[in-house]
């Protein structure tokens, strides 16, 4: 008989322990891994971004000038109106077809494969729609507006039920877009938290659609829209950034598209109140902690215990403890998270009163902060690109395949079924130098657009500089964090 | 679980699909037509039916479909049980005879049970749900056989009913059809793979670098001898029941959703990641090309592998030591008790080699017998040439570990140190693995050892906190040459301090602190740091007594200093002694190494890549191979890392397949375009996309996620194809005979080494 060798489970504990000592990059490969290292340390990066993004205020400082007049609220001085019939007509399709991607996507949650890349619904719904839509929205303006099937669902249930679209309650302004930021940070913590399972997403997509079949019902769908159905209002505030936005002509009702320079939305409208305001900076904050607490920084510091409380609670260290504390971890990631917007609010609030105390302004500091408010919706974008766009390439094309098999059964409907299965991946150095790029040029357009709307309401140009340079500490903050946390990935394996 | 029944087309169709399921038919539906359960005499499916032999041992019930008659008289089915009475052929039972193990078997029955010994009963049980009692153990007993479980032997009882009792029925079998076919892994390989020539070069490829031993379970699932070192390792590349249970799901080992699995916490740094736990037959999130934790090396993925022409592999049992006593001494154990475990480098690595005879009767079993099966552990290049002349696969034994032979070190605070073997040991453990059939070794791994210090590679950081926990001092450590990376490097040399990122060291307290500590603070200068321990004198002398005894020598992990003092000392020989970097040189290798080391005899082959790195890899080596001034054609195998918490390759991406176009199933191998002159007479094989049939089962494709397991060597092979063509096949193919030409060589320099004097200190 063999002596029994066991030296089993022990390494389980043991790398726990070693790990969460502060350690990084644990390979324990009896293999290698090379690693991405940038040609030049990250730090060097973080100034050279911070130095770019204060060159741009001084150039935003000396060339940018008061504005002869304040813009309009509808199309901007740049639009150039374009009817475009062909829109009314294929509206009708496409709306349809949007109802039917939804219930697709909540069949295939429901019976489809539960594979995620071999389940439409899992690929359209949290690379096409979540990543995709908000990219086209930033060029091409607020197309989903007029393809949000709930939209066309309310619509349809208003024919068969007349007023319902119109609501039983009037919405309580004092309400603001409260409703839409917490279903937005539910959904992100869904999303951050859950298991990224097919049943899952048909249940939330089944109860978000019963929701917001009960919301408009009630308050009506024109408010419902604006405050509360959170897909709306964030491709609402990403189309700020668009060349392009939709409207009906005033006079023939034809619909148009107008033209405009990148980013004069944000010229253009201001957070309605403190609840608009809060749900931009939940969209940066959200995304900055879905970065940060894929660090070693974040992990460490809940599992590697620095204080030693929860030792002394537990009466052994944390990591000894995974399946007891995984809830705790849960929470405390979830009271995070839910923090963050208020967080980020803190921040900008701060740097808007050193402003407004710098430049001794007369005005309220709410109006100041709301004047403000969409300047940093560049940043938004940028984070959300340089986060999420390695999952769109990876996964994007998949979309192609699974139109032949939604269901993960392995049909073939359309002889499209093993097409584009194959990832697109950058080089890694491309992909690194892109985002610091990226981040950098988000940060700057920020930059110009704060100073712009400062023109407006500082009389000289030394009030409307002096009134950025919080703001310019702020947004130099975000750059530096920013690239920080997009370099702790880059222990990527690159062997592949 | 469910049963395929062998002969039906396809599945249920609903209503109202059929249109699509017609569609799917069109497109031709993956797996379909190659999905043997195992193999069968003749390499059929197993429900031959044809005639039955005369007379039956007990290896040949093997995975085939046959009726039993218990004294005399058919069994049929009865209720849960059996009996045997005076029914017909046409009425007795069918069942498939799946090989547990040698001479043990599963009686499988068309409804997908299993019968099964429970206490004096015979009963069914559902295969999904096996127990003890339903492995059953043969003898022959005359011209009958009896079979055993459940510590009775199978017998008839009052009214013919099948009962455990101690008169054992004498059970005869006739050949049938309608069995159901018992679920197991496909291949997804239609032909017969090639076999080789009696005598000149052989044909196929070697790997060099794999840990099949490792899992959660180191028997066939009935030895209960518990897992293999690292523990976290789930999975089992066989087990008595089949793929349904050696791969089932893991949340036993990882919680549900996989909660408590260690990878995420520990070497993704994503505490709150979850994992979809099912195994067979989903599949959905293991194995995977980047899970470390799950098994990578299920006997029929190698079983694949060596279809596409794999003919030599080299398995190392292996270990980390130290990593195991951190969990003695904290109590971070899993499912066990700390004082029972072995953490040991050498108990546990001779474990798993001796685990490796045992995987071997098990796929035996699978082909009829001892001998019978494609996987032979082999003890000289000549008995290896053999194996695969009968286009087999030699399968070499190894040993990956730091303190080999028990030649652990520990350091006091004064720099003395305290070797934990002596030369008597080191020679005894020589004798000792030499006959258990270990024939490559790892002087050196990733801690410090009583035969000198670890090559430091990218993943050194942490291992600063096991060579603490096994030698009691950090590494000590010098500025590599010439930066430990660039031109005059083949492989990188050094790790980066930890520190790095937070811009430390290098400055002139840090260095005070450190040579005032010597070795007692974490290495903390800045740049690549190397080992400043190299070859010890007892390491050199363990050196020379491995060479004496003709081990193959792998210098992968041995400190870049070290590398040169194991080549400097192997050309002492005539011929020169060969060397082998399988892996990766971890630690470091230089240009003017790697050119010493082909010219030597020695072999380079890289860590297993997908098609566009393992291409890349080629251009790398022919340059030093030109330089080297070697006559041998270039070749390259590779060293798969497999089971050794190791990323298998990745995909190759969309730039790479527009360029070379993907791997498109079925590809044939053998014959056709880029396949040379060598395989004149080989018949071809086609590789279709390996999936589990059903709707539920997965599909791998090499394009879209690269190596999910040592399946896929096959599509990686292909993918070599599409990017190196003609050329890289050529050198791959040519590399389990350049191993095999190494070997020889290493036994000739064995035989001039032994004339050598034996080394009191390290030649320098």
């Amino acid at each position: 008989m063999r002596a029994r060798a066991r030296c089993g489970g022990a390494v389980a504990g043991a790398f726990l322990g070693f790990a969460l000592a502060g350690l990084p990059q644990l390979a324990l490969a009896h293999g290698f891994s090379a690693l991405y290292t940038p040609p030049v340390p990250v730090w060097l990066y973080g100034w050279a971004a911070a130095i770019s993004v204060a060159a741009s205020f001084l150039v935003a400082g000396l060339f940018l000038r008061r504005p002869a007049s304040a813009p309009a609220t509808t199309a901007g001085p740049a639009s150039w109106g374009i009817a475009v019939p062909g829109l009314r007509h294929w509206r009708p399709p496409l709306r349809g077809l949007g109802v039917l991607v939804l219930l697709l996507c909540i069949a295939t949650g429901y019976f489809g494969s539960r594979d995620p890349a071999r389940n439409f619904g899992m690929t359209f719904f949290w690379v096409i729609f979540l990543l995709l839509f908000p990219y086209l929205t930033a060029l091409l303006g607020n197309f989903y507006a007029q393809l949000n099937p709930w939209r066309t669902l309310a619509e349809a249930l208003d024919r068969v039920w007349h007023g319902y679209a119109r609501g039983r309650l009037r919405y309580p302004e004092a309400l603001g877009d409260w409703p839409a930021l917490v279903l937005y940070l539910g959904f992100i913590a869904f999303e951050l938290f859950g298991t990224g399972r097919p049943v899952p997403l048909g249940h939330f997509l089944a109860g978000y659609t019963a929701l917001n079949l009960v919301g408009i019902g009630l308050v009506g769908q024109r408010a419902w829209f604006a405050h509360c159905e959170f897909f709306s209002v964030l491709l609402r505030l990403i189309a700020l950034l668009a060349p392009l936005h939709y409207a009906r002509d005033a006079n023939d009702g034809m619909p148009r598209l107008h033209g405009r320079w990148p980013c004069a939305g944000l010229l253009r409208e201001r957070p309605r109140d403190l609840s608009a305001l809060t749900f931009a900076l939940a969209m940066l904050s959200t995304t900055a902690f879905d970065g940060l607490r894929a660090t070693q920084w974040w992990v460490s510091l809940f599992w590697g215990d620095p204080t030693g409380l929860m030792t002394r609670w537990l009466g052994v260290p944390p990591f000894q403890a995974l399946a007891t504390l995984r809830p705790w971890y849960l929470a405390w990631e979830s009271l995070w998270l839910f923090a963050s917007p208020f967080l980020y609010l803190g921040a900008y609030l701060g740097a808007i009163a050193l402003a407004r105390w710098l430049t001794r302004s007369p005005l309220p500091l709410r109006t100041l902060a709301l004047d403000f408010g969409y300047s940093l919706l560049p940043i938004v974008i940028v984070y959300h690109i340089t986060h999420y766009t390695g999952l769109l390439l990876s996964h994007g094309l998949k979309i192609i395949s699974l139109l032949s098999d939604p269901f993960g059964r392995k049909w073939d409907l359309f002889g499209t079924a093993h097409m584009f299965r194959a990832p697109i991946l950058p080089d890694y150095s491309v992909v690194w130098h892109t985002q610091v790029g990226l981040i950098v040029l988000g940060h700057v357009i920020s930059v110009v657009v704060a100073h712009r709307i400062a023109l407006r309401h500082f009389p000289s140009r030394r009030g409307a500089m002096l009134s950025q340079l919080p703001m310019l500490g702020l947004m130099i903050a975000l750059t530096v964090s920013g690239l920080w946390i997009l370099s702790q990935p880059l222990t990527a394996v690159l062997l592949r | 679980m469910r049963g395929y029944t062998l002969g039906s087309v396809g599945g249920r169709t609903r209503p109202g699909l059929q249109w699509l399921a017609a569609a799917a038919v069109t497109a031709g539906l993956a797996g379909c037509g190659s999905s043997a359960p195992v193999t069968a005499p003749g390499g059929g499916d197993g429900d031959g039916g044809g005639s039955t032999p005369t007379a039956l041992g007990r290896y040949d019930l093997y995975n085939q479909c046959w009726v039993m008659r218990a004294d005399g008289d058919y069994v049929v089915r009865e209720g849960d049980g059996f009996v045997a009475s005076d029914a017909t052929v046409d009425q007795a039972e069918r069942f498939y005879m799946r090989a547990a193990n040698l001479a043990r078997y599963l009686f499988y029955t068309p409804d997908s049970m299993l019968l099964t010994a429970d206490g004096a009963a015979v009963t069914t049980v559902p295969q999904s749900s096996p127990v003890d009692g339903a492995d059953w153990t043969f003898t022959e007993a005359g011209d009958a056989l009896n079979a055993a479980a459940g510590g009775g032997m199978l017998a008839v009882g009052e009214g013919g009913q099948l009962v455990v009792g101690s008169a054992p029925a004498a059970l005869t079998f006739e050949r049938a059809t309608g069995c159901a076919e018992y679920p197991e892994m496909p291949l997804g390989v239609i032909g017969e793979t090639f076999k080789g020539k009696a005598s000149g070069p052989v044909l196929g490829f070697a790997e060099v670098h794999t840990h099949m031993a490792m899992g959660s379970e180191m028997s066939d699932g009935s030895g209960d001898v518990g897992p293999s070192a690292g523990g976290v390792m789930y999975g089992q590349a066989v087990n008595r029941f089949g793929v349904t249970e050696a791969l089932k799901d893991c949340s036993m080992f990882h919680g549900p959703n996989g909660i408590t699995d260690p990878e995420a916490l520990i070497l993704d740094m994503t505490p709150g990641t979850t994992h979809d736990t099912q195994g067979w037959p989903s599949f959905v999130d293991w194995p995977f090309h980047d899970s470390q934790l799950h098994q990578q090396m299920y006997w029929r993925w190698v079983e694949r592998a060596w279809m596409s022409g794999l003919r030599l592999m080299t398995i190392h049992g292996t270990n980390i030591e130290a990593l195991c006593r951190v969990a003695q001494l904290t109590g971070l154990t899993r499912f066990q008790n700390p004082a029972e475990l072995e953490c040991g480098d050498m108990p546990v690595g001779v474990a798993q080699v001796e685990y490796l005879y045992d995987i071997q009767d098990y796929i035996d079993a699978q082909f009829g017998g001892p001998g019978k099966g494609f996987y032979r552990i082999v003890k000289s290049p000549s008995e290896a040439r053999q194996v695969i002349a009968d286009g087999k696969l030699a399968v070499v034994p190894g040993l990956e570990f730091s303190n080999i032979f028990g030649c652990n070190v520990t350091f006091l605070p004064d720099g003395t140190e305290i070797p934990m073997c002596d030369r008597a040991q080191i020679d005894a453990e020589i004798d000792r693995i030499w006959d258990l059939g270990v024939r490559q070794v790892f002087p050196y791994h990733d801690i410090d050892s009583a035969l000198g210090g670890a090559g430091l590679f990218s993943s050194s950081n942490v291992l600063e906190i096991f060579n603490v926990v096994g030698t009691g001092r950090f590494f000590e450590t010098y500025d590599c040459p010439d930066g430990g990376e660039g031109e005059t490097y083949f492989y990188g040399a050094g790790t980066t301090a930890f520190t790095d990122p937070l811009m430390l060291g290098n400055d002139p307290v840090t260095n005070l602190l450190l040579e005032l500590t010597d070795g007692l603070t974490p290495t903390l200068r800045t740049g690549r740091q190397c080992n400043s321990r190299d070859v010890t004198d007892l390491g050199i002398y363990a050196i020379d007594k491995m060479m004496k005894k003709g081990f193959v020598i792998d210098i992968d992990h041995a400190e870049l200093r070290s590398k040169q003092i194991m080549l400097d000392y192997a050309a002492n020989t005539e011929p020169a002694y060969p060397m082998v970097s399988g892996h990766g040189a971890q630690g470091g290798l230089t240009n003017a190494q790697a050119q010493q080391l082909i010219a030597q005899g020695g072999i380079i082959y890289p860590i297993n890549q997908n098609g566009k790195g393992h291409v890349d890899f080629l251009a790398r080596l022919d340059e030093q191979w030109t330089l080297s001034g070697t006559d041998r054609p270039l070749s390259a195998g590779y060293g798969a890392d497999a089971n050794g918490l190791r990323n298998l390759p990745g995909a190759r991406g969309m730039g790479r397949i527009l360029e070379t176009g993907p791997v498109s199933y079925p590809f044939q191998m053998f014959q056709g375009e880029d396949w040379g002159p060598q395989f004149a007479g080989v018949a071809p094989i086609t590789v279709e996309q390996l999936a589990i049939p059903g709707a539920d089962g997965r599909i791998w494709d090499v394009n879209e996620d690269g190596m999910y397991h040592y399946g896929m060597i096959a599509d990686i092979v292909e993918e070599i194809r599409l990017e190196g063509g003609r050329a890289a096949l050529d050198t791959l193919y040519n590399s389990a005979e350049t191993y095999l030409q190494m070997w020889e060589q290493t036994l000739e320099a064995s035989a001039s080494a032994q004339a050598l004097p034996v080394p009191d200190t390290v030649p320098r």
